[in-house]
């Protein structure tokens, strides 16, 4: 008998995600993503001037405000042709490093490590244990038994006090749960450490952006950051060897906690590394430009199809023409009028037409993206394998590092192949923050470097001409490509799509029936409890989905069963 | 003693950013005590939490649907009423909210020891960046409110004799 399983809407505002699985003899059989995202950033932008369009765009999501506001601006650059000054790029380049390091240690430890960790376990660990445990995988300092003890102390504390706190509502003792207790009780300790860490991060894009979330120091042509090396009110010496210094500790603390712990969980958990793959066409673009016209970078991008690493098309420049000519969205299974597949530039304000959900029929307010007519899993899994492809020194030496740190925890030779999955995707992540860290530093010293040359250049004046012009920006956000497409007229916005990456990964099906990448990463995904479907959000997490969700359990019938929450 | 002012909220979907509009509504007609900070956080989600460590007293500045009760209305939310917030399922960044951010805070040993919203009730949150008239209307009472709190922590501030410009790149009305 199958039983239907669906991960439905709560959230604020930014949008909300559901999941529709058909569950047989205890495994996923099909699945349905559909959810809303914000959308109308067309009509917010339409008419206003093309500089202050960063402001708008990010605002569009909370947790992506860096990334938006860096696209807008190279967006309207390249409409208009405008170079940006070298130290513009480089400090550009130190806030994205440092946002991605921030985002993807927050993925980890707080939004999805307890998918795969039992806190309630934890209380069992003895913390010699742990600690000698820790110490055979990392020279990690804070490991000791007395900081392993202390964090034990604390979580049972919060169990005596009668409730979980911040860990009400886990899967607390679930089958799918393997964890020894003092392996949990590591990863509760890193959870602390980690919001510690990653807010040294952000520290980075506050003192460059003057705040976060919401930076304030960019403009369309470069950055609003004065340098005077002794001025207290510039960019300073002070101010640069601050940041370097929250590199090194933010670059430690990836090498030696984050790395090594999804190895280990990675070895623990290895049947993961056979789930998940979904869509293995993977389309990432290059990022950290080198130079003023975007077209040397330190950061890989290209086109992988069928998982065939060996026929990789890089994409290499700001301007690049089959990153340009390939992307569409498609609505036909998304509840606007109409089914069309339809260019950034080409598409209009769609119009709702949204009916209950139907399977075959219209059933997300998220459309389709298409790169070549084909569905792309995009994240951090996409830019390691085009990095590991193109023989990227960084990502050979960390994913040939973290496949071998896996596989000796594991007593097995794991093959690259496992990428493709589940755990790939986490393992992806941590790799790329170890190649961020590493090319942050590398970066500060670029803009040291440049500046000691005596450039203290950080802007062009944009010029806008007469008539249409149109424009496209790209990132390799943390959750992978985003892309903003600008049509202006007369120097004022005439058209503006944001082509997010969670709408690539989240997307519905297409005219063609192709799945999205987190439908296709579900069929034949293993559900131990139907009313505690804790593998889904395995899958669904290891994307870092930038909606919300909430799962129902269904009869055959679509009859609601069960409701359970997601934590 | 460390208080800051957090304005929670979208400035593109209409009634629910009155957060910030109300940040640049109190800043520019009330001279705040220079030793509270403001901030505009937008929709920080996981990064709300990284506000509250070390702070000793916060203010919220946020929409909150109340059943029954009429766009506009101005109310105060206790510490014990936000940490107890029905907290939603979540698979994503943005989802833990505040009660949820004070729970981490307080997790991690740092978080806040006084906490409150002054909390508006929107009238319509769509797509937009203007405020609707109601919820426009509220905003001398709201920041009023504010007021309250902050001299209920020990902060004066006071009315300035002359507004200063609306800082609010979003609103017809505003500046950058």
């Amino acid at each position: 008998m199958s039983k239907r399983i669906v991960v439905d809407p709560i959230t604020r505002i930014e949008g909300h995600l559901r999941i529709d699985v058909e569950v047989e003899g205890g495994r996923v059989r099909n699945s349905w993503s559909s959810g809303q995202m914000f959308r109308g950033i067309e009509t917010i932008l339409k008419d206003r001037d093309p500089r202050d369009a960063w402001l708008f765009t990010q605002r569009i999501c909370g947790v992506c405000t860096t990334v938006h506001a860096i696209t807008s601006v190279r967006a309207v650059e390249n409409a208009i042709g405008l170079e940006v000054p070298l130290n513009a790029q480089y400090i550009r380049n130190l806030i994205l490093c440092a946002h991605a390091l921030h985002d993807h240690i927050v993925h980890f430890y707080h939004l999805s490590a307890l998918d795969w960790v039992d806190v309630t376990s934890a209380l069992k660990a003895d913390p010699a244990a742990a600690s000698a445990l820790a110490e055979s995988l990392s020279p990690w300092p804070r490991n000791s038994r007395r900081e392993l003890e202390a964090v034990k102390g604390k979580l049972e504390g919060l169990v005596a006090s009668g409730q979980l706190g911040i860990f009400t509502n886990g899967y607390w003792g679930h089958p799918a749960m393997k964890l020894p207790p003092e392996v949990n009780l590591l990863a509760v300790s890193h959870y602390l450490q980690a919001l510690d860490y990653q807010r040294r991060a952000n520290r980075i894009v506050a003192i460059l952006g003057s705040k976060t979330p919401n930076i304030q120091n960019l403009a369309v042509g470069g950055v609003a950051n004065a340098i005077n090396l002794d001025n207290d009110a510039t960019l300073n010496m002070e101010k640069l060897y601050a940041i370097k210094e929250l590199f090194e500790e933010v670059k430690a603390f990836v090498e030696q906690v984050y790395l090594p712990d999804v190895c280990a969980v990675g070895a623990m958990y290895l049947d993961w590394a056979g789930y998940g793959a979904g869509v293995k066409n993977y389309l990432s673009v290059p990022d950290l430009p080198l130079d003023a016209a975007g077209t040397l970078f330190d950061l890989p991008g290209g086109v992988i199809v069928d998982g065939d690493l060996a026929g990789m098309r890089p994409i290499s420049s700001f301007g690049d023409e089959l990153f340009r000519a390939h992307v569409e969205e498609s609505v036909a299974h998304a509840g606007y009028e109409g089914d069309w597949q339809k260019h950034p530039y080409d598409e209009e304000l769609p119009v709702p037409a949204y009916t209950d959900f139907q399977e075959g029929g219209k059933y997300s307010w998220v459309k389709a993206p298409r790169f070549e007519g084909r569905p792309m899993q995009v994240g951090p899994l996409a830019q390691v394998l085009a990095g590991y492809a193109a023989g990227h020194p960084l990502f050979r030496k960390w994913v040939d590092a973290a496949v071998g740190t896996a596989s000796s925890i594991a007593k097995s030779q794991i093959p690259l192949a496992a990428l493709h999955s589940t755990l790939g995707r986490h393992l992806a992540r941590a790799v790329r923050s170890a190649v961020l860290a590493e090319l942050g530093l590398k970066h500060w010293g670029l803009l040291l470097e440049n500046i000691g040359k005596g450039d203290l250049e950080i802007w062009n004046q944009p010029v806008f001409p007469r008539g249409e012009v149109r424009g496209f920006g790209f990132h390799e956000a943390p959750r992978g490509v985003l892309s903003h497409w600008v049509v202006l007229r007369d120097g004022k916005i005439a058209n503006y799509q944001a082509v997010v990456p969670t709408t690539w990964n989240a997307g519905p099906r297409d005219a063609k029936g192709q799945l999205g990448p987190y439908e296709a990463s579900l069929v034949g995904n293993p559900i131990a409890d139907p009313e505690r479907p804790l593998e889904v959000v395995r899958t669904v997490h290891s994307f870092d989905p930038c909606l919300a969700c909430a799962v129902h359990a269904h009869d055959p019938q679509g009859r609601e069963v069960a409701r359970v929450k997601v934590l | 003693m460390r208080t800051a002012i957090l304005a929670l909220g979208s400035v593109l979907m209409s009634d629910d950013g009155v957060g910030p509009t109300l940040l640049a509504w109190l800043e520019a007609h009330w001279e705040l005590p220079p030793e509270v900070e403001r901030f505009d956080l937008g929709t920080p989600g996981p990064e709300l939490a990284d506000w509250l460590s070390g702070r000793e007293a916060v203010i919220f500045l946020d929409a909150a649907r109340l059943s029954g009760a009429p766009p506009g209305e101005v109310r105060l939310f206790s510490r014990r009423e936000l940490a107890t917030l029905p907290r939603g399922p979540h698979l994503s960044p943005h989802d833990p909210g505040l009660g949820e951010a004070l729970l981490k805070a307080d997790f991690a040993g740092d978080g806040p020891r006084e906490a409150a919203m002054v909390g508006i009730v929107p009238a319509r949150i769509g797509l937009g960046t203007e405020l609707s008239a109601s919820v426009a209307a509220a905003l001398p009472a709201a920041a009023a409110a504010v007021v309250a709190e902050l001299a209920r922590l020990g902060h004066a501030a006071h009315p300035r004799e002359r507004p200063e410009p609306l800082r609010a790149f979003w609103t017809a009305g505003g500046e950058e």
